[in-house]
């Protein structure tokens, strides 16, 4: 796949670790085109293309919080992967929790994968590295007629 | 790969013997801590992961890796099954498949696979790959608890 036209939608509420994310995709030098959200509700019209959001493209792939103000990740991860337009992008939860309750529901839902924050910058740098190296290299995505 | 001592358990789902020994020589070769089990079909699949006859003693696999192509029961089916049992809902599925049907990637995702790779062809081919997917799902990614 090429990396140049990969868009990665965040969905997340705390603009430093968007930041972080950015950054860090900056240090890795990566080309994925990051888009964010700040809520649930923001990225279902995002990824539904309505309202503001009806000329953007589908992202390749959500990397979403499961703390978000309003309703929660999990509920908006329920609600994508109930949706017969939207279920097939896949949904990287990307959240500080650690408890195995929040792991399981997140894969009962039908997150395509869960993973942790890093404490630091140089995880974060990792982390990235290891999205576009397994997401974006080696899986295949679906993919939708514009 | 950042060591790891806990050991894996991987099912791999694959009709093509020869497929199913370069996976198995890559899983070996990359020094992932993966204990392989490898069933030729879907019945066998689903037994397996029903803990029937013969497999009453099997444990829950850490990961599935699903040829679409599999017979008896196909691998969509068993996708299926797996994602409307309780117990195996939670278990991620590794989609490896010849396919080059756009179709067949939508349809996998939209049944619940975790994620969707191409088979890719020789030995250096798939070590490339069983390494990124060991280095992913055992090194990066949190994975459900064994519940069995």
């Amino acid at each position: 796949m090429d990396t140049g036209t990969v868009e990665l939608l965040v969905v997340e509420d705390d603009p430093q670790d968007v930041d972080l994310i950015q950054q860090a995709m900056k240090a890795a030098m990566l080309t994925i085109t990051l888009k964010a959200v700040p809520d649930g509700r923001q990225a279902l019209a995002y990824l539904r293309r309505e309202g503001p959001y009806s000329a953007c493209r589908r992202p390749d792939a959500v990397l979403l919080d499961l703390n978000l103000p309003g309703p929660s990740g999990r509920e908006i991860l329920a609600t994508i992967k109930q949706d017969a337009a939207i279920k097939e992008i896949p949904v990287l939860i990307l959240t500080t929790s650690d408890a195995e309750s929040d792991v399981a529901t997140s894969y009962r839902l039908g997150a395509n994968c869960y993973l942790t924050k890093p404490s630091h910058f140089t995880g974060y740098i990792q982390l990235v590295k290891q999205i576009e190296e397994f997401w974006f290299t080696i899986v295949r995505l679906p993919t939708w007629k514009p | 790969m950042t060591p790891n001592p806990k050991r894996y358990e991987v099912l791999l789902i694959e009709d093509d013997a020869g497929d199913a020994e370069l996976i198995r020589e890559a899983w070996t070769q990359s020094g992932a801590s993966v204990e392989l089990r490898v069933v030729d079909d879907g019945r066998k699949a689903l037994a397996y992961l029903h803990r029937e006859s013969p497999y009453e003693g099997s444990g829950r696999p850490d990961l599935v890796m699903l040829d679409l192509a599999v017979p008896i029961n196909k691998g969509i089916d068993v996708l299926k099954e797996m994602r409307q049992d309780a117990a195996l809902q939670p278990v991620p599925v590794v989609i490896m498949s010849s396919s080059n049907d756009p179709s067949d990637v939508r349809q996998s995702y939209g049944l619940g696979a975790n994620c969707f790779i191409a088979k890719p062809v020789g030995l250096d081919s798939f070590l490339r790959i069983v390494l990124r997917i060991g280095e992913f799902w055992f090194g990066i990614a949190r994975l459900p608890a064994r519940e069995w």
